[in-house]
């Protein structure tokens, strides 16, 4: 007879509640612990303090204004992109689809190098701009193309797996009823879709908010052009703690903040095929 | 009238037909599902287009490949009601009505009249300003009938509409049919592989197989083998 055989139900379900609680606690503490270390480190009146710093005022000012122009950016351009790529069929479309994902698993630094080769002052295409008088690395112009870049595949990826599962009988109902391409695109699928569109771009500005290894190396770490939260949050942890700390809770409410906002969200239901 | 001859090359077969429905009659397209039934119907939408062939709706001629011809699904004028009904949940039932009013530029007084007009018919007064979404199946096919009616088409088309409904629903659904293509007097075509809508709402039935039409006479005299083996 087994060991396991000779222990009463009761106790073998209070184990195995035991053992799966421990599980979820163990996981749950690895990944919260961290985050609530910080607020241990600080008052309300060091954080409070630290706030009114020029240099956060300035990061954070920073950070905010790229964040919304590079999803502005990726919204307008991505969404027309994700629904012709959705609904057409073309050569290499594989490929495309493939290649829109790469900055996901590129590491931020190649991504940030590989712009600098091709934007730097002697870049591939940068030096052609530098003779028109267009500097375009360690601008706050780079700080934006550096967050598009890693961030646009989460707005790309959602925006395309939505138009691809939406259910086309509406559209089709919509231009017999004599609805032209684009206003049945503007009225029936960006409103049937918002819900999941929205949550896509949420997780982008999350994505953009924190950049740091693209922005480092492509923008550089200036404070008032480039010098981002992330970054900021670097340099204090280097020379000024306090800032670090402070920076550091405040895109802990921001990314706590947007995970919320994706799960509500999410809960809408989009019409699927 | 609806007069259509279309070849198209599907994956399976090729869809090759040649039927006419005249002002104020109803063809009801039977045959077992992937038969070609809502293929036909999205080819003369414009939704798909015809390898060959000709489809005239009245004077207008909608598609003749040769000749280049091909109208617009915007401008072909026709209501189609599709199988899940496919209002737009984000609107209200008055608002689905008005869709394609709107979208063809109608003066507000006219918009609105019409709105009325098609929601007192359809027996939606109640629902006018519910959004669509929270309609019951039966309700979300009297808006869509209303809505495909609204724009006053030239030919109304409807695949399986009948399909996830339950019996009273079905029954007000057809009457209303029924009662819109008689007062419009307008061809109206409809997919169906039950023998009982061919029978309550159809003046004529032509079964599909393959792409072909394999029968064609009044509902009344459906072969029973025929009907029982392919259709049902």
């Amino acid at each position: 007879m087994s060991s396991a055989g000779s222990i009463p139900e009761k106790y073998r379900r209070i184990l195995s509640y035991c053992a799966a609680g421990l599980l979820i606690l163990i996981v749950t503490l690895y990944l919260v612990l961290p985050v609530i270390a910080l607020f241990f480190r600080t008052t309300p009146e060091l954080f409070l303090s630290s706030l009114a710093d020029p240099l956060v005022i300035s990061a954070l000012w920073l950070s905010l204004t790229t964040s919304i122009i590079s999803l502005i950016i990726v919204i307008l351009v991505g969404t027309p992109f994700a629904y012709v790529h959705s609904r057409t069929t073309y050569p290499g479309k594989v490929l495309v689809d493939t290649l829109i994902d790469l900055p996901l698993v590129l590491p931020p630094a190649v991504a940030g190098f590989s712009l600098l080769v091709l934007y730097g002052r002697m870049g591939v295409l940068g030096r052609y701009f530098n003779m028109l008088g267009i500097s375009i690395a360690f601008t706050t112009l780079a700080v934006i193309m550096a967050q598009i870049f890693v961030a646009s595949p989460f707005y790309l990826r959602q925006a395309k797996s939505l138009f691809e599962q939406f259910d086309q009988s509406y559209e089709h109902t919509a231009r017999t009823l004599g609805a032209s391409k684009i206003r049945t695109f503007l009225t029936i699928t960006i409103p049937l879709t918002a819900g999941g569109l929205v949550s896509g771009a949420v997780m982008t500005f999350g994505r953009a908010l924190g950049e740091f290894g693209a922005t480092i190396m492509f923008a550089g770490n200036l404070p008032g052009v480039s010098q981002t939260m992330p970054l900021a949050v670097y340099v204090g942890m280097e020379s000024n703690f306090n800032m670090g700390l402070t920076i550091s809770i405040l895109l802990v409410i921001i990314s706590f903040i947007i995970m919320i906002t994706v799960r509500l969200i999410t809960k809408s239901e989009v019409p699927r095929a | 009238m609806l007069e259509a001859t279309i070849k198209k090359q599907l994956r399976d077969f090729t869809l090759d037909l040649s039927f006419s429905v005249k002002q104020g009659e109803i063809l009801i397209l039977m045959g077992a599902n992937g038969s070609g039934k809502s293929t036909t119907l999205n080819l003369i939408a414009g939704l798909l287009h015809p390898d060959s062939g000709c489809i005239r709706l009245g004077d207008v001629t909608l598609c003749e490949p040769p000749a280049d011809t091909n109208v617009p699904v915007e401008d072909r004028w026709i209501g189609y009601v599709f199988q899940n009904s496919a209002v737009f949940p984000h609107m209200t039932v008055a608002e689905n009505v008005a869709f394609g009013l709107r979208a063809r530029n109608l003066p507000r007084t006219e918009i609105a009249d019409r709105v009325s007009q098609m929601i007192d018919l359809m027996q939606l007064a109640d629902l006018r300003d519910v959004k669509a979404g929270n309609l019951s199946g039966g309700q979300k096919q009297r808006v869509a009938l209303g809505r495909a009616i609204a724009i006053q088409p030239s030919l109304l088309m409807l695949d399986e509409p009948f399909t996830s409904l339950d019996a009273e629903s079905t029954h007000a659904v057809r009457e209303l049919t029924r009662t819109v293509v008689t007062k419009f007097k307008i061809p109206c075509l409809i997919v169906s592989h039950h023998i009982a809508d061919s029978r309550e709402i159809g003046d004529r039935v032509l079964m599909l197989r393959s792409g072909k039409a394999v029968w064609e006479g009044s509902p009344q005299n459906i072969p029973d083998d025929e009907a029982v083996c392919r259709c049902r």
